[in-house]
């Protein structure tokens, strides 16, 4: 076997137009293809990173308690009881918070807007709040009353600095509005779209606005330290809590208040218990990353059919200029089928060198963009990629998928030209010698 | 001739590369086409859902306002602050007379409210008191209703004790409160002399009682402001499904007959006509569907939507009539629904139609029905509210965008309620103003002249307190309240005011930047204070995303363009090239270079013509049937790129000729160029060593 | 040398006119006590509100007090379709009724009344001593009129709209002339005037009671907006029992 690459690699090098011409095909379409991957991996980072800051865990026991036929409020109650069962279930988690969901108004003195609100217990969060870049104030300063923190974006439209009061007004449980003046005592910087419908304020703030009794929350998170294994554990989650007694509602892979219309209208009360993970909460935004890893496959696809039918005629070719070589060796002795795997090893080697120069050469420019940090003029493309700087992350298993695919699907373009080759009599092949 | 003859004999006989080449040549024309149609239908059609429906072509508004224009709010969910323009009629007036690719204006005006149709007791209460109030006393129809209202008391008291008080904090002030109301109302005393008071009855369970239902009943409303009729003329697509347009000079509202039907409507029969939908207009099955599965799985868990709204006497004899239907035995209401809602292919039509016969007249098919009055509350900036009562005249729809969720988002309303609710100063309230301006008798005084020492006393004894004794409480609010829905005002009314945004519809849209530079100098000119944006950055964060889209797709497809336009050069090269013994030895027996040329040229040419052809005729056949069919929409987000349920793909001629010229250029220069060079090679070294 | 003593004597002298802190106190709550009333409270306003380019808009409500109690209640009465619209704070909740849906909702301090620029405290007692803490900052002329200079701060825990305030006192009256209000950033958010002042005779308190005709209030955060306070008729005489409550706001709308 040895030999065939020796000859094939020779061989590549004397024809050194050819092989360069593929060759760049090849290596410009592989980081074609990784820079599009990478985007598309910082996407769906970007989409975790951002969800489970802002609003979800890895894995939640969340849910929602009917008061009655026709309502649903998302809560949970005998929070201590859960949140003793998910240390118990999940002793590998890194940490596990609680939050209280809420929605209503930001009042300041200019303006006004309404978005969906979290009471987090600071210093409980301290380490997933760490990802929170803070462009003024103290995010630590949330522990004590009637504080608010708030997103660049909002702060700019409420017109607002650190320091200045607004007024948060939420409708309670008999849709009277309630209101409670708080301080902005951090603003962070903007993450992308996600960012854009959040705010924290002070669990025991929000109780308060809600009238909500100690033992209710909105959602249990729990962060694992490899976020792949969510699948895992939250089967794990789904038996232990409905051996503990309490009631499940079906797997529902939506964000949570997407759910109100459709729970309100079902015929049970109290409290019945959801299970979630990230993906869940950000499924609406989800489609962005589908389309793109559509496109990408789709894309893939087509150029590659397309290159590897450029690389059958240029095989062609070669094989028909190399007519006399080909006879020669068939009249030395070289069998049929070792000329045939000749042929395909030579375009083999081309595809896999080619491809891993595009792949280094792409992850380079990956890296370079990265470190760029280049921000995204254009708010439209903000709004989509979820963030203000363009981040590209690898994935190494992307990456081995990109080589296989493009690797392979070049050398069977060479198989036929190939086998064509492997057909020629020595003869006629050596009558061609001039 | 010879030397076509010659051309296509050289093709055939390097079959194998001809047919590679040709490959190439297919399939990049099959993609340039269906690729580029396939973009054209979705940007197009996303286009077509804003311009037809909502946002015109261009939009105007006030240039003083404060945040940037977007007709569906900003990205904070609320509408954005962009002021108002005085008066309609001048704008209107002067723009048509001095813009001339102006085909129509229509002034809109967005905002969002919030409808509390009121819950099960309220309409209950409701019925019955329309009951005492008929001439002719039905008895029975009132014992029922009474039961009902009972029942619900019942059900109030066992969820407000039991659910409510586990995860909110009632104070026992309010508990004890809510105790004795429920007391009084589940008490003998109170229901002995109920027909004599019922007025105060009816008020303290709808003042005491009904509030303590925790429903998720209250819809949120987004509407726009605009005159009826004009809208109606202006956008082609538009035309009432249900009831009747508002008529001129009234007061009303017309919604989107998709929010009457996803968000007014009940649920469980929504879900049975959208699989009636599925099934008879997309002829899907229940069996092959996962979508109309789930939907049948949400209504036999929502089935108590159905039964909670059935009085007592009537849920009997539904039972009576679901045991002969489904042939059951079964005695509970709750378990024959949801045996009755399990549905599959074979049953599905029967049941829909008893549902519809037996069932829908008993429950509140629709929250607010056409017809209705209903109130409505907006509330402003500072959390100040405006409230109106407003009727529901009908429902409309953009044909051909039925299905989208861009188009059917606004709901109508009349610009006169519309000013009312955004807290515009009305006519009467500019009346009722200036009344209180004078009696205010304020002196114009500026922040230097204020603490001037003059004659008058700086500190007096007040008025007489003629004014204070004689405020009489308008105890009629109510009432005037309620007459504000009759009350008809004329075209020049509507006209002759506020408005917030205008659509501008052009005549020809191609025309739309010269347009819009027009719109900027009248306003400049005659002061109008207005600006003019185009319908993507009025559509904000969706015309976004349309773009978005375009970019990501045409970059797509031109990513294609170019490899394969690579490939196919790359092609022609290689294939020229090998052949240059070939050429050399033609050009030793002596043919010229010239005839060696137009050989060359008709090969590429054929080669080109004849595979692009091929490749443009299957994307004809692939556009024409599944593009003719529809590409159907699988999920929501689907169907908003798709504008609709099913993507419809429309076979340009014209730009497949452009894609036929190109792939011939791009053979020809690929091909001809290499071959010229051959030609230039003199025959000798030619026949010699071919490399 | 002789230029220091002169400085120094000046600087005396001038200290000499200085308040001390106890003097600032009972200023302030001479202020304060100047307006209040021992007995009920009626009167008869008129709120004009005017955004900078656009018509103003107009209210008439009638203000209800009972300073002994901390009652307060504005029950809005012109134009109709503002009438029925009420305030009522109940201990330390300003509750707000609209008697379109019939529902009551909890505001707080911060809350525009009615829409507009004004806050509860324009129109209620005023408790400037009880709430904030005074320094003297000198005097200053203010028209034809010799002013105190103060800067109030809010005490720990108050609840106030405006932690920080500046507040000009007539010398003559102790009644207010002028007042920033400052968030806590030492933002300027309003300026109000107070041009007018007119008193009446109180029977409970046995002396009389001070109220402002008129508060001329300016947003410093959206310039070129006003909002002025009319107080039109006052009436010191004693309500109904039953008055400050929920069912009596809403028994106005029925």
């Amino acid at each position: 076997m040895g030999i065939f690459f020796t000859i094939g690699f020779r061989s590549l090098i004397k024809h050194k137009t050819h092989s360069l011409i593929l060759g760049s095909a090849i290596i410009s379409v592989t980081i074609l293809l990784i820079i599009i991957t990478n985007v598309t991996s910082g996407i769906q980072d970007t989409m975790m990173k951002g969800s489970t800051t802002l609003f979800s865990g890895h894995v939640n026991i969340t849910g929602f308690f009917k008061t009655s036929t026709s309502s649903a409020a998302p809560v949970i109650t005998d929070l201590a009881r859960l949140r003793k069962l998910a240390r118990e279930i999940v002793p590998e988690a890194t940490f596990i918070v609680d939050r209280v969901n809420g929605f209503g108004k930001i009042i300041s003195d200019q303006s006004s807007m309404q978005i969906p609100m979290m009471g987090i217990d600071v210093e409980e969060e301290a380490p997933i709040l760490k990802d929170l870049s803070v462009a003024a104030g103290n995010i630590s300063d949330l522990s004590k009353k009637n504080g608010l923190i708030i997103f660049e974006a909002q702060a700019k439209k409420l017109k607002v600095a650190v320091g200045d009061r607004v007024t948060v007004s939420m409708p309670t449980y008999r849709n009277m509005y309630n209101t409670m003046d708080v301080n902005v005592v951090a603003i962070v910087r903007d993450m992308g779209y996600l960012s854009n419908f959040s705010a924290f304020l002070n669990k025991d703030d929000i109780r308060e606005l809600y009238q909500m009794k100690e033992d209710s929350s909105g959602r249990v998170m729990i962060f694992l330290p490899n976020y792949k294994t969510v699948a895992a554990v939250e089967s794990r989650v789904r038996s232990g809590i409905e051996k503990a007694g309490f009631r499940l509602m079906d797997k529902d892979p939506q964000p949570f208040f997407m759910k109100f219309d459709k729970v309100a209208a079902e015929g049970w009360t109290g409290q019945k218990i959801d299970i979630t993970n990230w993906e869940d909460e950000v499924s609406i935004m989800k489609w962005i990353i589908t389309l793109f890893n559509v496109l990408t496959g789709m894309l893939t696809m087509i150029l590659l059919t397309i290159v590897s039918l450029g690389l059958m005629n240029m095989l062609w070719i070669t094989i028909k200029e190399r007519t006399g070589e080909i006879g020669t060796m068939r009249a030395i002795g070289m069998q049929r089928r070792s000329l045939v795997i000749l042929f395909i090893i030579e375009p083999f080697i081309l595809s896999s060198l080619s491809t891993i120069i595009g792949i280094v050469i792409g992850l380079l420019i990956s890296a370079g963009l990265n470190a760029m940090h280049i921000i995204i003029a254009d708010s439209a493309l903000r709004t989509f990629l979820m963030s203000d700087t363009l981040l590209l992350s690898t994935s190494f298993s992307q990456i081995i998928i990109t080589f296989i695919a493009i690797t392979t699907f070049t050398t069977v373009g060479a198989i036929i030209p190939a086998w064509r080759a492997g057909k020629l009599s020595p003869v006629i092949a050596m009558s061609t010698i001039d | 001739m010879i030397i076509i003859k010659m051309a296509l004999r050289n093709l055939f006989s390097h079959k194998m590369k001809t047919l590679i080449v040709g490959t190439v040549l297919i399939l990049g024309s099959f993609f340039a086409v269906v690729g580029v149609t396939f973009v054209f239908a979705i940007s197009e059609g996303m286009k077509n859902s804003l311009t037809h429906s909502i946002t015109g072509d261009l939009q105007i508004y006030s240039k003083l306002a404060k945040d940037k224009f977007s007709i569906f709010g900003d990205e904070n969910g609320s509408y954005p602050d962009i002021d108002y323009v005085e008066n309609f009629a001048t704008i209107k007036n002067i723009l048509e007379k001095e813009v001339s690719n102006i085909e129509a204006i229509v002034p809109m005006g967005g905002n969002f409210a919030m409808v509390n149709p009121g819950n099960i007791l309220d309409k209950k209460l409701e019925e019955l008191r329309q009951c005492f109030k008929e001439k002719i006393f039905d008895a029975a129809k009132i014992l029922e209703l009474k039961e009902h209202v009972h029942a619900i008391i019942l059900d109030i008291e066992a969820q407000f004790f039991n659910n409510t008080a586990s995860i909110v904090s009632v104070s026992a002030e309010d508990s004890a409160k809510v105790r004795a109301d429920l007391d009084t109302a589940r008490a003998e005393s109170f229901w002995k002399d109920f027909d004599a008071k019922f007025e105060r009855k009816i008020e303290f369970l709808s003042n005491k009682i009904a509030p303590l239902i925790f429903d998720d009943n209250v819809l949120y409303v987004s509407y726009m402001g605009t005159i009826p009729e004009t809208f109606a003329r202006s956008f082609s697509q538009f035309e009432i499904v249900k009831g009747t347009n508002i008529p001129p000079g009234h007061r009303g509202m017309v919604l989107t007959d998709r929010f009457y039907e996803e968000e007014v409507k009940h649920r469980v029969a929504r879900r049975l006509d959208k699989i009636k939908r599925s099934l008879l207009e997309d002829h899907e099955t229940i069996k092959g569907s996962k979508t109309l599965q789930d939907k049948i799985t949400s209504n036999i868990s929502q089935s108590a939507e159905v039964y909670n709204q059935l009085t007592p006497k009537r849920a009997e004899e539904i039972v009576v009539k679901l045991q002969a239907f489904l042939s059951s035995k079964e005695s509970d209401i709750k378990k024959l629904l949801e045996d009755f809602l399990k549905v599959d292919d074979a049953n599905f039509i029967s049941r829909y139609d008893f549902f519809y016969s037996e069932i829908a007249p008993y429950i509140v098919l629709y929250k607010v029905k056409v017809g209705e009055v209903f109130p409505i509350t907006t509330f402003s900036k500072y959390g100040t509210s405006h409230s109106l009562n407003i009727k529901v005249y009908g429902t409309y729809r953009f044909k051909s965008f039925e299905r989208s969720p861009i188009a059917t988002g606004f709901n109508l309303i009349d610009l006169m309620s519309f000013r009312d609710l955004f807290g515009l100063l009305t006519p009467e309230r500019k009346k009722e103003n200036s009344e209180m301006e004078a009696e205010m008798a304020l002196e114009d005084v500026s922040i230097s002249d204020m603490f001037k020492k003059s004659d008058s006393k700086k500190e007096s004894e007040g008025a007489s307190l003629s004014k204070l004794k004689s405020t009489v409480f308008t105890s009629g609010f109510k009432e005037d309240f309620a007459s504000q829905g009759d009350k008809v005002f004329s075209n020049a009314d509507l006209e002759n005011g506020i408005f917030l945004n205008a659509a501008i519809l052009l005549k020809n849209p191609a025309k739309m930047a010269a347009t819009m530079r027009a719109i900027d100098s009248v306003s400049e000119k005659e002061k109008l204070n207005i600006q003019v944006i185009d319908w993507k950055n009025a559509a904000g964060i969706i015309g976004q995303l349309i773009l978005f889209i375009r970019v990501l797709l045409f970059s797509f497809i031109g990513i294609v363009f170019g490899v394969s336009i690579f490939i196919i050069m790359n092609a022609f090269i290689m294939a020229m090239l090998e052949r240059y013994k070939e050429i050399g030895t033609m050009r030793a027996i002596g043919a010229q270079k010239q005839f060696v040329l137009s050989m060359l040229f008709f090969e590429v040419l054929i080669q080109s013509v004849f595979f692009a052809c091929l490749g443009i005729l299957l994307s004809w056949l692939v556009i024409v049937i599944v593009g003719g069919r529809g590409i159907p929409a699988w999920n929501d987000i689907a169907t908003f790129f798709f504008s609709g349920s099913r993507l419809y793909l429309f076979f340009d001629w014209w730009y497949a000729a452009g894609v036929l010229l190109l792939a011939v250029i791009v053979s020809a220069i690929a091909g001809l160029y290499p071959a010229y060079q051959a030609t230039k090679i003199p025959p000798v070294s030619a026949l010699g060593k071919t490399h | 040398m002789n230029h220091f003593f002169v400085v120094i004597l000046f600087l005396m002298a001038a200290n000499l006119y200085a308040l001390t802190e106890a003097e600032t106190s009972a200023i302030i709550k001479t202020v304060d006590d100047l307006q209040r009333n021992s007995g009920d409270y009626t009167s008869l306003c008129y709120i004009k509100d005017t955004e900078k380019g656009k018509e103003p808009r107009l209210n008439q409500a009638l203000v209800y007090r009972r300073d002994t109690d901390n009652k307060f209640m504005i029950l809005f009465t012109k134009p109709k379709e503002d009438a029925g619209k009420g305030y009522l704070k109940i201990d330390k909740n300003l509750w707000n009724y609209e008697p379109s849906t019939g529902k009551w909702d909890r505001k707080t301090e911060r809350e525009r009344i009615g829409g507009t620029n004004s806050r509860r405290g324009d129109f209620d007692e005023s408790k400037l001593s009880e709430e904030f803490t005074a320094v003297y900052d000198g005097d200053e002329k203010l028209g034809d009129y010799d002013a105190y200079k103060f800067t109030l701060a809010g005490k720990n825990g108050v609840d106030v709209p405006y932690p920080v305030l500046k507040l000009w006192v007539d010398k003559a009256s102790k009644n207010i002339l002028k007042r920033e209000e400052y968030s806590l950033s030492k933002k300027l958010m309003r300026t109000s005037f107070y041009p007018k002042w007119m008193k009446k005779f109180s029977p409970s308190k046995k002396s009389d009671v001070w109220i402002p005709e008129e508060i001329r209030i300016f947003d410093e955060l959206e310039k070129g907006n006003t909002t002025i306070i009319l107080i039109k008729e006052v009436d010191l005489n004693t309500l109904p029992e039953n008055m400050f409550t929920k069912a009596w706001v809403e028994s106005k709308s029925k």
